[in-house]
């Protein structure tokens, strides 16, 4: 994604979690840190899974799901003051756990940060959410 | 004179000494200053290779610290499993 579009208004954030059971999660995710060595991008691990657990319901995900293998566009006017913001946009890997419009389409993706980044505020995208 | 001789000779060595320790004393604090400084400089960058993922609180942050720094730029935020 970040490769696809070399824009320096971009960020990124890629949160590492520990959902599935194969444990080794802590240095698995600095091994994958490796494989984004793009300036734009930080990296995070959560391990408590909170990032994921708050955002499952705001995401409408069914209940006890936390959001992960989730990929969230949020706008310039975006900001995270006590409650974490919606993203303008979403896309997921979870199959039939989340709405089969947004499973994750990398160029359907890449086009909404585009118009993101090419509209002044974040009315670019209408929200995603349902 | 040759008394007199002898504490010239003894001022010049005690000034020589006290200007000796005057200039170790300034070089500790400098090499001191000198290592304060490239400590903060290297625990303030980012090593090039280092990908260390920053572990998150509680209060998710700095996440949500660093979300709201780069407000005015679109974000990704990507939750994912590294396994």
């Amino acid at each position: 994604m970040l490769g696809k579009i070399p824009d320096p208004n971009l960020r990124a954030y890629v949160v590492w979690l520990p959902v599935l059971r194969s444990g080794g999660w802590e240095s698995a995710a600095r091994d994958q840190g490796e494989r984004i060595p793009d300036p734009r991008a930080r990296r995070y691990y959560d391990a408590d899974t909170s990032v994921g657990k708050t955002y499952g319901p705001l995401l409408r995900l069914p209940r006890g799901l936390p959001a992960w293998d989730v990929y969230m566009v949020f706008g310039r006017d975006a900001r995270w003051e006590a409650q974490p913001p919606a993203p303008a946009y979403w896309m997921h890997q979870l199959g039939l756990a989340a709405p089969s419009d947004l499973r994750l389409d990398g160029n359907r993706l890449a086009g909404v940060v585009k118009g993101l980044l090419n509209s002044p505020g974040s009315a670019g995208v209408s929200s995603a959410l349902h | 004179m040759n008394r007199e001789s002898t504490l010239q000779t003894r001022n010049r060595r005690l000034k020589t000494r006290k200007w000796l320790i005057v200039f170790v004393t300034k070089r500790r604090a400098l090499l001191s200053a000198l290592a304060a400084l490239a400590f903060t400089i290297t625990a303030c960058s980012h090593p090039q290779g280092d990908f260390t993922p920053v572990r998150l609180s509680t209060g998710l942050e700095p996440l949500r610290a660093d979300f709201n720094h780069d407000a005015g730029q679109v974000r990704l935020v990507l939750l994912v499993d590294p396994t």
